[in-house]
């Protein structure tokens, strides 16, 4: 009798704990698909935590399952900006990638809000103080020979919750084109709109 | 088109002349004086998906291979609830002609209440202030719009079964024609200190119409032979022309009626 009473009450609570509603954690990633190409996230400044770029004929852009962004700023005034998610178009053959792209800031950016001055900011990833690396699944390239790419902070956004500062937002697009083994692997119409925190930030000295 | 509309006035017609020809022995017009009250209920979408309002992660979706991101199908979705609820009371004389068919008119106040909420979490976020490269957002429980109507309520009925019967069926159209006295907004925030913003957010939302109006088919029943007369009876569905909430776009909705009746006069009879 009593272990029945005991299955009802926990019966009870847990139709009662399915029936919450979570909170809308803002570090979700938000994918709203874009107009043109619905496999890729529309371009947005509201830090959806997402990302996509046309990868030849295939896509590269972001999983929930993965933190997609991370910054690196180093005492020399160089910056790591890496994406990280998944390379495929079916969900049974999506593979992990990640791309990152070294640049020269020439500023100390020793905080997340110190990224507001990449504001407006466009790297010429063809220059030589560039350097992307790029991976892709089992295969690494520590180097790649960039032909043609740019990367470009439309628009950086240091954010308030609740009056509390919380996040910085980097919203940009980025195109990459580069040969890996005589062959030309482009990425185009990539987008960003994502958020960098103490979480995904670091500074190295 | 037009043979239905001539159709609708045939049949429209022919039950009048059956009705009149079923009372002939009781003709006579009777005034009535009744005091109504009732609620309504609309459910809606977004009117509008304010650019200020962050998306909220929402459904989970495979498709298009995306692994485990929660997907916004449409990006003018902001996945928000929202109803239109609203309450009236009125005042209404009607004309009952050969104890059948009655024709009415009054004064109508209706309050009309709507809500904008996070359909999956307990709060949105909301864009308050952007100032070069700082943004400020809140977090946001829920919106709620209250608008007060003046109306003028019109309604056709018709009684069914015999006049001495202490329940009688009915069959109503009815329509309100309302006029908007005044709105208020409300914004109720996660954090109290952010009700600073108030103003702020209240100004990014416009005006309902300052003019309404439905219509809505009702089945109802008239109970009692004696003073008072009590009538019950259930709308549906409704439609609304032009919006009385700016914060959602209504659809079809259902409404519940009560009103009493007091007889005060009544024509000699013709026999």
């Amino acid at each position: 009798m009593k272990s029945r009473g005991l299955l009802y009450l926990t019966i009870l609570l847990t139709l009662f704990f399915s029936s919450c509603r979570e909170d809308d954690d803002w570090d979700n990633t938000v994918f709203i698909a874009d107009d043109v190409y619905p496999s890729l996230p529309a371009y947005s400044e509201m830090g959806y935590n997402s990302f996509g770029a046309k990868y030849g004929n295939d896509y590269f852009r972001v999983a929930s399952s993965i933190v997609p962004c991370q910054i690196a700023s180093f005492e020399n005034g160089k910056m790591r900006f890496t994406l990280s998610g998944i390379h495929g178009d079916s969900f049974f053959s999506d593979s992990n990638m990640k791309l990152s792209f070294f640049f020269s800031v020439d500023d100390f950016v020793r905080d997340y809000q110190d990224l507001a001055l990449l504001d407006g900011r466009e790297i010429d990833l063809t220059d030589g103080s560039c350097q992307v690396v790029f991976s892709d699944g089992d295969r690494m390239l520590e180097s790649v020979n960039v032909e043609k790419g740019r990367l470009s902070f439309s628009r950086v956004q240091i954010v308030s919750i609740d009056g509390k500062m919380t996040t910085a937002i980097l919203s940009g697009r980025f195109e990459l084109k580069f040969y890996d083994n005589d062959v030309i692997v482009n990425l185009s119409n990539g987008r960003f709109d994502l958020c960098v925190d103490d979480d995904n930030f670091y500074y190295k000295k | 088109m037009i043979l239905m509309r001539k159709e609708s006035f045939f049949f429209f017609f022919f039950l009048l002349a059956l009705i009149m020809t079923n009372v002939q022995a009781e003709e006579k017009i009777a005034l009535k004086v009744g005091v109504e009250a009732g609620c309504d209920w609309h459910g809606g979408s977004s009117y509008t998906s304010f650019d200020r309002i962050r998306k909220g992660s929402s459904s989970y979706s495979y498709e298009n291979g995306i692994d485990d991101v929660p997907f916004v199908y449409d990006s003018e979705s902001v996945f928000l609830k929202h109803s239109l609820n609203s309450w009236y009371v009125g005042l209404k004389p009607e004309f009952l002609f050969w104890k059948r068919l009655g024709v009415s008119a009054g004064v109508r106040l209706t309050s009309y209440t709507s809500t904008f909420e996070n359909e999956n979490a307990s709060f949105f976020y909301w864009r308050v202030c952007e100032d070069g490269v700082y943004s400020d957002f809140v977090r946001i429980h829920k919106m709620e719009q209250q608008s007060y109507y003046v109306g003028i309520p019109l309604e056709l009925r018709i009684l069914l079964g015999g006049t001495d019967r202490p329940c009688r069926v009915y069959f109503k159209l009815g329509s309100v024609l309302n006029f908007r006295c005044k709105t208020e907004n409300e914004v109720d925030f996660v954090a109290s200190p952010m009700e600073y913003w108030e103003n702020d957010v209240v100004s990014e939302i416009e005006s309902p119409s300052d003019f309404t109006s439905y219509i809505y088919p009702a089945v109802g029943f008239r109970i009692g032979r004696n003073i008072p007369l009590f009538n019950i009876e259930f709308h549906f569905p409704s439609f609304m022309i032009n919006q009385a909430s700016s914060l959602l776009d209504t659809g079809v909705g259902l409404g519940l009626q009560f009103s009493f009746q007091m007889p005060v006069w009544t024509s000699a009879d013709k026999e």
